[in-house]
């Protein structure tokens, strides 16, 4: 298992972020997760407003595992997305 | 009927950032020492206190819809499964205290500063966890396009970049369709706010301190697909009222003199119970309104205000209006009795608190 610390930076109403099928618990955005080596996917979705923003990484000790920024698209009020990562 | 000058906004906070990123650079590097405001504008990102994560997005100075202040807010935030829950403290305090007394009959703040406590909860149980089959659609638009999955991302912008017309079956993916989204929250707020006034014996210049409250809450429902959300609030405050405006002069007989005018005597004080029903709705990307209706049955004032919003831009983070707000007061000396009409500049709409 390594351990996987993940951010989040939103600005919105609410988000929320799962690996793989578990809700991960953020406290200001921030959480730390055991996961096992292999492909994995980090699922985030987000309410707000359309314009509204999200920053999200993963990281593995000093090794970054992914990161993304996108926000809410025109015409929405959700938005959501999908991270793969690959724990070694 | 008053019309009401326009207001500008001046935002410390970084709202017209947003878009000038459109996507996520890998290698930015957000620590890099900012040198000049533009500079933290761009970086940052953000627009309004809906989010502290920096100090610069904990910082606000907005004018608009009740009046002009500036604030700000710090707060934590637990995100687990359905539930969103944040815990915020705001200071503020107002930039035009003349204009802000005339734009509410039921805001004891409008003139002093505050500090308030909020907590609120939103609830969402409409998420669809469909990972790799979503990942698997950005994949096959990937081959397809020869675009790869980028700065953004497997998420909507992509999708909507280089197969649009896959953009239903990645929704689905990822909300339950017709699901809503329900908050609600309970806010403490306490100001200090300094009333001048004359001695209506002497016409001498006095002033007092005086503390206003509230405690209150609310809750709301916002149907997602329907763009639009219901909200219920009540607010019980204790508020002061300057007293009547009018000048002190001596008795007759005295000759010509120059009489002071001003408000007479220290400020009433007057408890009230705020009930509060408002309706937001999206109208395409370009406008939005609410209706928001209030009523405070201690002292019979009710109020109706509609601001119609002109959404320039979805992600500036500002938005131009128009409104409409009729005040009744039985009260004969308060000024924002009837109708006032208005343009605006604001925060940008959102359907949730």
């Amino acid at each position: 298992m390594a351990e996987v610390k993940i951010s989040v930076e939103a600005k919105g109403t609410a988000y929320w972020v799962a690996v793989d099928d578990t809700d991960v618990t953020l406290v200001n955005g921030r959480a730390t997760v055991q996961i096992a080596p292999g492909v994995h996917y980090i699922t985030w979705w987000m309410l707000g407003k359309p314009g509204d923003s999200i920053k999200l990484s993963a990281t593995s000790g000093n090794t970054s595992l992914g990161k993304i920024e996108t926000k809410i698209t025109s015409g929405q009020d959700k938005g959501a997305g999908v991270m793969k990562i690959e724990v070694k | 009927m008053k019309w009401l000058p326009a207001l500008l906004v001046v935002c410390a906070s970084p709202a017209f950032a947003q878009n000038a990123q459109p996507a996520f650079a890998q290698n930015a590097q957000p620590e890099d020492p900012i040198d000049t405001p533009e500079e933290a504008v761009t970086q940052v990102g953000g627009a309004t206190l809906d989010s502290a994560f920096s100090l610069l997005n904990a910082i606000e100075v907005n004018a608009g819809e009740e009046g002009s202040n500036a604030a700000i807010r710090v707060g934590t935030e637990i995100s687990d499964g359905s539930s969103f829950h944040r815990l915020s403290l705001t200071a503020g305090a107002p930039l035009d205290k003349d204009t802000g007394s005339a734009f509410s009959a039921l805001d004891p703040f409008a003139n002093g500063v505050f500090l308030e406590g909020r907590y609120t909860l939103t609830r969402f149980t409409g998420r669809r966890n469909s990972h790799r089959e979503a990942y698997g659609i950005c994949e096959d638009v990937a081959r397809a396009s020869g675009v790869p999955i980028g700065t953004t991302g497997c998420d909507e912008q992509y999708i909507l970049a280089n197969a649009p017309s896959r953009i239903g079956q990645f929704r689905n993916l990822s909300f339950i369709p017709n699901r809503n989204v329900v908050f609600g929250g309970v806010t403490g707020r306490i100001g200090r706010d300094q009333f001048k006034f004359l001695e209506a014996t002497t016409g001498a210049a006095a002033e007092q301190n005086r503390t206003p409250w509230s405690i209150g809450g609310f809750v709301g429902i916002s149907f997602l697909e329907l763009r639009n959300s219901f909200a219920l609030e009540y607010r019980h405050q204790r508020s002061f009222k300057a007293g009547t405006t009018a000048a002190v002069c001596p008795a007759p007989g005295t000759g010509v003199t120059v009489c002071p005018v001003g408000p007479v005597g220290p400020p009433t004080e007057r408890e009230q119970n705020v009930f509060t029903g408002e309706y937001r709705q999206r109208i395409g990307d370009s406008f939005a309104f609410s209706i928001r209706g209030s009523y405070d049955t201690a002292g019979n004032i009710s109020q109706l205000d509609v601001p119609f919003y002109f959404i320039g831009d979805g992600s500036l983070g500002l938005n131009a209006g128009v409104r409409a707000r009729y005040v009744h007061d039985p009260d004969e000396d308060d000024l924002n009795e009837g109708w006032v009409f208005g343009i605006f500049v604001s925060k940008s709409f959102s359907l949730f608190r």
